[in-house]
């Protein structure tokens, strides 16, 4: 029986934000939350909305994160206007920080490698020398060689975007159900639709789509499919709250309105444990503290883990399930960024039935290559 | 305002609340102290410049900021007062050097 026109599975940043795009253009959208027991990558976001840096070997990810960007001031204010949360994003432009000068050296050939794959489309960053950091974010360390710099990039409060998120689903029709477990996940025979069970419970929906993160891999098996997502443990610190130092944002720190001070991450591969250690937290201190040294001055505040959900090469996946047309898989590691793309830009696709342009190079057919990117 | 429910005990320490000498209980808290002194509305916020009061009076909220031994920031209703110890309320903005 048909129970919704769409049935998004995960209502993390990802999931939310897609089901937003699909209830916005009129689909009849029921999305599907996990328990509180699911790794949560949403909740445990650093908060950049960044674009520079990113998309070597990868084009379309790159003016994917850009379109994205571009969008966020108007998408965030339409979802305050919604949910009446307010999600503090600022295009703040955003410092790229190298430690040491060989990190320095190998970020200038990055940057360059990305201005010559963007050709005569153009990219917006620019290196800076270590006495420009220090004018953008002052306090900046002797080991800070240089780095880089983009308007394009800012912040954004995660926790804010998505419970602005949650609470503008219901102003364009959609409906979250918390507390879910998919069991089963099976196409409707002789016709279009699949009829996905959750807690034991059969509901039938036209298009789905797969957004659970990590349970992705899972989710997606039950079509067949295979997802390589895989988790990636960050750590992050937060001090005291402190007057307003930094008007920009940058890669390894942030300074959140309220004061505090955000420092990150590690990236550890440790399985589905995404609790803080001594190790992990004493590396963040470090990093933190070479580019900053003031910052061995503050009290930390709050520490913690969270896992990221990666695919081997860090791009996102967006494909429709070989075989079974109207099912959807979308996972990303950077779900925040994204955002805004795939409430206007992703969800459109999807409710058209075809991911074309860009999107098509996001399948998970790339794995199969041998030339596939590892760098991301 | 605050004030004691019970008569405080004999063995009371002195602490320094912004210069002046204040006698306390010796089980109590920085924060229960403040709040004695000047009522609950005794911070301000770093940024905002907003009154804040302790709202939680058990860790988690940050509320009851306040600088103590001359470290700010410090989480008032967590520290207990001990003899001699230099309090001072906490308005506007911490900086750091």
């Amino acid at each position: 029986m048909r129970h919704a026109d769409v049935i998004v599975c995960g209502a993390g940043v990802i999931g939310a934000a897609v089901a937003y795009g699909l209830a916005s253009l009129g689909r009849k959208t029921l999305v599907l939350d996990g328990p509180d027991t699911a790794p949560r990558a949403s909740r445990g976001n650093f908060g950049l909305v960044w674009v520079h840096g990113k998309g070597l070997g990868m084009r379309p990810y790159a003016r994917w994160s850009l379109a994205s960007a571009d969008l966020y001031a108007d998408f965030t204010a339409e979802l305050t206007a919604r949910s009446g949360v307010e999600c503090s994003y600022r295009r703040t432009g955003g410092v790229w920080l190298t430690l040491g000068e060989g990190e320095f050296a190998a970020h200038k050939q990055l940057i360059a490698r990305l201005h010559a794959e963007a050709g005569a489309e153009g990219y917006r960053a620019q290196l800076l020398g270590r006495d420009e950091i220090e004018r953008l974010m002052p306090g900046v360390g002797p080991s800070v060689a240089g780095g880089s710099w983009s308007e394009d990039d800012g912040e954004v409060s995660p926790l804010a975007l998505l419970r602005a998120l949650h609470g503008a689903l219901p102003t364009v029709g959609a409906v979250r159900r918390t507390g879910c477990t998919v069991s089963a996940i099976q196409p409707v025979p002789g016709g279009p639709g699949f009829e996905v069970t959750v807690n034991g419970e059969r509901l039938g929906c036209e298009l789905l789509v797969i957004a659970a993160g990590l349970g992705s891999r899972r989710l997606g098996a039950m079509l067949g499919m295979d997802v390589p997502v895989s988790p990636d443990r960050g750590q992050i610190l937060v001090t005291e709250r402190i007057a307003p130092r930094f008007s920009v944002t940058s890669n390894l720190v942030r300074q959140t309105p309220e004061g505090s001070i955000l420092i990150g991450a590690t990236s550890e591969q440790v399985g589905e444990d995404d609790r803080v250690d001594r190790a992990g937290l004493r590396n963040v201190a470090r990093l933190g503290t070479t580019a900053f040294p003031f910052l061995g001055r503050l009290r930390v505040v709050r520490s913690w883990g969270a896992l990221r959900v990666l695919t081997p090469d860090g791009y996102p996946i967006y494909e429709e399930v070989p075989g079974h047309a109207g099912a959807f898989v979308v996972t990303a590691h950077s779900g925040i960024t994204l955002a805004a793309a795939h409430a206007r830009r992703l969800a459109a696709a999807i409710a058209s039935g075809r991911l074309s342009g860009d999107l098509a190079a996001f399948t998970s057919a790339r794995f199969q290559s041998p030339h596939a990117a590892l760098l991301h | 305002m605050l004030r004691y429910c019970t008569e405080p005990e004999s063995a009371a320490v002195t602490v320094m609340v912004e210069g002046r000498p204040v006698a306390a209980r010796s089980d109590e808290t920085v924060a229960a102290v403040l709040m004695r002194l000047f009522g609950a509305n005794y911070r301000t916020t770093s940024v905002g410049g907003v009154t804040r009061a302790p709202y939680c009076l058990m860790g988690v909220c940050f509320e009851c900021l306040a600088e103590v031994d001359g470290v700010p920031n410090r989480q008032a209703c967590l520290i207990t007062v001990s003899e001699g110890m230099a309090i001072v309320r906490q308005a506007g903005p911490v900086t750091v050097d």
